[in-house]
């Protein structure tokens, strides 16, 4: 973007704290009270954020090279929890089962999409309603949706087996074992974050200039090639951002699993994620130094996939010029 | 305290403190068992726990060795009060490097609660109080009921309730009593975990994914198992349910292995913080709650049983027409305190960790009791 300022207009890139005509000095501090004034204003903010996220963040990467004591107390000793870690069959375990879930994740996109193009036909009646339902899970707290799906789930006596038993079919105890534990958590993780997507793509399609699709439906596309060739293309740019935050979000999924799976379950090892098994470290086992490196590590990992989708996007992703 | 159910009887002991000592005012905040332990670390680390706070046997070496919670024996010294009264096990409980951390006020028990009405329906006659192992594990499997989803027990994963008791019993040892070897070694140890493996594979209880999945006093009260093993604490909540309302909860003592029917002594401990404002005045509160007349309170309000024998009437009179808990005051005799180490937390999940397969019948006894001394052999040299 390009600027031309005649010179009439030089008087408007002076703050206008200072009237034109001012002499430079008065200008010099009015500036500088402005720059005061500024920091000011976002002080609270950058106070609450460094000593709450700066301070945690570079905290816990100091700890994750050291040994550290039940309460207090850390011994340095450089890369010993990372070569623990390297070490650890769980940790690996853990990192299996959030690629996992996060591919259960990714695999809810293609269905918000669908959803959404079908919500935003024309004629539709009782969009908001739509709308509404489907939006709903996503601001339900996570721990309410955990404790009805883990109803739901119940072995003996959930609904899900209930129903399944009505077809003729025994369902397994899905919370409990090993093969179904995590697949169960992540089509609740889905459910619960469909309604996010969902919102997200219909703007995204809202976006999509209507003279496009009508130009294509007069080239003879039927509706199939029109939302292949013409709408998925023009929809990339929410894909590739919603793409990103789903996988960054399961990537660090957590709060389904302490809920609905917990300590205590024999299928946790099959169903735990790296910030479950960073919490189970720091805080069931004490081992703090060691819970510091795991997470230390999924940032890495995290930071990875997110840099290399970023490179991928030349490949893939259309922005409207 | 991490009970919600005890709240209003602590209240009540509190409401009696303050009346004798006016210039002092108690505040209470419970947190759910699930997250006591967690929350409390993070106090600890951060200095900010409550003055007075509830303990338990395991966790304790680790809290006094790690100097958060102070020894009250000169405080108690100082006021002379006589806790000759208390059981020996419990103190010892409470004991570290020769100092002890509270008077114990309270002790459980475990013993096996019944449903009456089962036993009735197939008309058997109640447990006997020597009745064995073959005895129990015969009538588990007279009582379950498949198509009324009925099972004749519960085999549950639990140390404390189940299989700490099922090992002493057969003559084996979880820990040694100094806390340094591991006892799975031992062709005794792990006789007492087969008495539950067999339970097990006879399908006289449920399988352990269906108990992760639904709770076992839930399934109890629901009428959904015969027998049981569970604490002495459970009274109050047992009582109040409709099956206790019913008349139909009965109590008796666990049936004996080769070596008897010993059972968990167990008790919870109000501890004084080291970094407590007023150490004094939150002595006085942990002398009040060891003292008779807060047992007094404790007994007749039913929580559980107090350190004071005299007050065991008390408790048994008071639940004496829902059920009879004198097996609970019988197995505290010779009660074996809680086994545990410096950092009895780590090894406890171990247990879990490696039994969960034994459970699930996927490994056998001796396969996983290997595997389990070898894991909790190196923590506990680590310790």
């Amino acid at each position: 973007m390009t600027t031309v300022t005649r010179s009439a207009d030089r008087g408007a890139s002076v703050p206008r704290s200072a009237p034109i005509g001012t002499p430079s000095r008065s200008r010099e501090t009015a500036r500088r009270r402005e720059a005061i004034t500024g920091l000011a204003f976002i002080l609270p903010l950058f106070l609450g954020t460094t000593v709450l996220y700066f301070y945690p963040i570079l905290r816990t990467m100091y700890l994750s090279f050291t040994e550290t004591g039940f309460f207090v107390g850390e011994t340095w000793t450089g890369l010993s929890q990372y070569q623990k870690l390297l070490a650890d069959p769980d940790f690996w375990g853990a990192l299996g089962n959030s690629l996992v879930y996060s591919i259960v994740a990714v695999m809810g996109i293609p269905l918000a999409i669908v959803l959404a193009t079908l919500l935003n036909m024309k004629g539709l009646r009782f969009k908001s309603g739509y709308r509404l339902l489907y939006f709903l899970p996503v601001v339900t707290m996570p721990v309410a949706i955990g404790m009805m799906w883990t109803l739901l789930y119940n072995g003996d006596f959930g609904l899900i087996n209930r129903v399944l038993g009505f077809f003729g079919m025994q369902g397994p105890s899905w919370l409990t074992s090993s093969a179904t534990a995590l697949l169960a958590v992540a089509v609740v993780g889905v459910w619960s974050t469909l309604g996010q997507n969902l919102v997200i793509f219909l703007a995204g399609l809202q976006d999509i200039p209507a003279e496009l699709v009508e130009a294509a439906s007069l080239d003879g596309a039927g509706p199939v090639r029109r939302f292949w060739n013409v709408t998925l293309p023009l929809l990339s740019p929410t894909t590739f951002f919603v793409t990103v935050i789903t996988l960054i979000n399961a990537f660090q999924a957590f709060d389904l699993i302490y809920v609905m799976i917990g300590p205590t379950n024999p299928a946790i090892k099959s169903a735990q994620t790296v910030v479950y098994y960073f919490y189970s470290e720091g805080f069931y086992a004490h081992d703090r130094g060691y819970a510091a490196a795991i997470i230390c590590a999924l940032f890495v990992i995290v930071l990875g996939l997110t840099i290399i989708q970023f490179r991928l996007q030349r490949k893939w992703v259309h922005y409207a010029s | 305290m991490w009970d919600e159910a005890q709240r209003p009887i602590y209240e009540k002991m509190f409401d009696a403190f303050e009346d004798a000592n006016p210039e002092y005012s108690v505040q209470v905040q419970v947190t759910p068992w699930d997250n006591y332990w967690t929350k409390l670390q993070t106090a600890a680390s951060g200095g900010s726990t409550a003055d007075v706070f509830w303990m338990n046997g395991a966790n304790f070496p680790l809290y006094a060795s790690s100097g958060i919670i102070s020894p009250i024996s000169d405080r108690q010294a100082e006021s002379g009060f006589d806790d000759s009264a208390l059981p020996e096990g419990l103190k010892e409980l409470y004991t570290w490097e020769g100092e002890l951390y509270t008077l114990p006020n309270n002790f459980d028990t475990v013993a096996v609660w019944y449903n009456e009405a089962l036993f009735d329906s197939a008309g058997l006659p109640y447990p006997e109080e020597d009745w064995t192992w073959a005895d129990y594990q015969a009538i588990a499997t007279e009582l379950t009921d498949a198509s009324a989803g009925v099972w004749g027990t519960a085999a549950q994963l639990s140390e404390h309730t189940a299989f700490y008791n099922t090992i002493y019993q057969a003559g084996g040892y979880p820990i040694s009593d100094d806390g340094r070897t591991a006892g799975y070694d031992d062709p005794k140890t792990q006789q007492g975990l087969q008495f539950w493996v067999d339970l097990l594979s006879a399908g006289s209880s449920p399988s352990l994914a269906q108990m992760a999945d639904t709770d076992i006093g839930e399934l109890f009260l629901s009428g959904k198992i015969a027998m049981v093993y569970n604490g002495s604490w459970n009274a109050l909540t047992f009582s109040d349910s409709e099956l206790g309302k019913a008349g139909s909860i009965g109590v008796a003592p666990m049936p004996a292995g080769p070596e008897g029917n010993a059972s968990i002594i167990h008790g919870i401990g109000n501890v004084l913080s080291a970094k407590a404002k007023n150490p004094d005045a939150a002595y006085k509160l942990i002398e009040y709650l060891g003292s008779e007349d807060a047992a007094r309170i404790y007994t007749e309000n039913g929580v559980g049983f107090a350190g004071y024998s005299s007050t065991d009437k008390a408790i048994i009179d008071r639940y004496a027409d829902v059920f009879d808990l004198t097996p609970f005051a019988d197995a505290a005799v010779d009660g074996i305190p809680f086994p545990r180490s410096k950092n009895s937390q780590a090894w406890m999940d171990l247990q879990v960790e490696y039994l969960t397969p034994v459970w699930a019948l996927k490994e056998s006894v001796g396969e996983g009791s290997v595997r389990l001394q070898t894991a909790m052999q190196e923590e506990l040299d680590s310790e």
